[in-house]
């Protein structure tokens, strides 16, 4: 009894792809607004001197979380998985679409920019569906 | 009962000013992200501009008392309005690098702006400015320096735009956007400058500065791009 390979590979596809039907991540500016919506007034209060950088700021936050605003305790951290996310969607590109990349846009693409608008200007039915996937959860379109 | 009705009546009067008193200050201010990479894209040959040259010409025109009055004093560098730029307003606490929270939403507008793939090949310069505020001028220049560097930074640690793609440089005020006015407000907004292509790597194995660690080669010629 052999597994067919093909439908582990499938399996496993599967359960490394974050969702099943692509939505694309956040952008930047809208996760942020809901961090600095949410928890403004609490990074003057408690985190004077901690400027934009998630780490810090997470860590302060969370060092902070008895007084912290309740409005900001329920938000912060979905504001930084939010931006989590779209960091990742984007380096993910790039492996999903290494074969298309080679295939549809030619192996001297050199620069990043050109070889996602080239991505993007393909037919849709030229590229796998992880192709596609990814293009769709990193936002760019 | 009478508090209640009270409360009641005065409840939407109070929402009503809290939106007021909360919006402002989030809403979307300057250029959209749309304006803004239509503007840094209209890169037509690729700039000189030396970087560590300028912190040096600045640097020197302060020491050498140059240009002393701030009315009219002319612009250290002509040639960084005529590179395509965007003008920026984002709010530090006073005498600080410290960005306030009100503008977070506005470096996350330039995150999504420079991660875009119409500008995913560029790199960038960050101006950091003061207005003629009667403060020293050699103060001015460290505060726009570590303004800009705060800029820089949060943009590489917190959505992780390469560093190898953003410079940042402080012109104090040396560099007044309106001279006739040394003390307006607008003297103190940050620049978005786009300085050149990135160096490319080598054969197809190009990733985004983003996305993965630059092969040796790519690392030195960026490095000796960013040093001319």
């Amino acid at each position: 009894m052999v597994r067919p390979p093909s439908l582990a590979l499938f399996v496993a596809v599967l359960a490394a792809s974050p969702a099943m039907s692509a939505e694309p991540t956040m952008s930047f500016e809208s996760a942020t607004t809901i961090l600095a919506e949410s928890c403004g007034k609490d990074i003057d209060a408690n985190c004077f001197g901690v400027n934009l950088d998630a780490t810090r700021l997470k860590e302060c936050l969370s060092r902070n979380q008895d007084v912290v605003s309740p409005q900001c305790r329920a938000d912060y951290f979905r504001a930084f998985d939010a931006i989590q996310k779209r960091i990742s969607a984007r380096s993910a590109v790039w492996r999903a679409c290494e074969r298309e990349k080679t295939k549809v846009c030619g192996e001297t693409q050199g620069k990043p920019g050109e070889t996602i608008a080239c991505l993007l200007k393909a037919p849709t039915k030229s590229l796998g569906w992880g192709c596609n996937q990814a293009l769709t959860q990193a936002g760019y379109r | 009962m009478a508090d209640f009705a009270t409360a009641r009546r005065f409840l939407p009067l109070l929402a009503g000013l809290l939106t007021m008193a909360v919006f402002p200050a989030l809403a979307q201010e300057g250029p959209t992200a749309e304006t803004m990479i239509g503007e840094l894209s209209k890169l037509e040959t690729p700039s000189d501009l030396d970087v560590p040259a300028l912190r040096q010409q600045v640097a020197d025109r302060i020491k050498a008392k140059a240009d002393p009055v701030a009315l009219k004093r002319p612009l250290i560098s002509p040639q960084l309005n005529r590179l395509p730029h965007v003008n920026v307003d984002i709010q530090f606490n006073p005498d600080s690098p410290i960005i306030r929270p009100e503008s977070y939403r506005t470096i996350a507008r330039i995150a999504d702006v420079l991660t875009n793939p119409a500008l995913m090949s560029f790199t960038f310069l960050v101006v950091g400015r003061v207005e003629a505020n009667g403060a020293r001028r050699d103060n001015n220049l460290m505060l726009s320096q570590r303004r800009a560097e705060a800029i820089r930074d949060a943009l590489v640690t917190t959505f992780k735009v390469s560093s190898k793609r953003v410079l940042a440089v402080g012109l104090g005020e040396e560099q007044l956007q309106d001279a006739n006015n040394p003390k307006a407000a607008i003297n103190q907004q940050a620049q978005i400058v786009t300085l050149h292509e990135v160096a490319q790597a080598a054969g197809s194995g190009a990733k985004p500065p983003e996305a993965g660690r630059a092969t040796k080669s790519a690392t030195s010629r960026s490095a000796g791009k960013a040093g001319k």
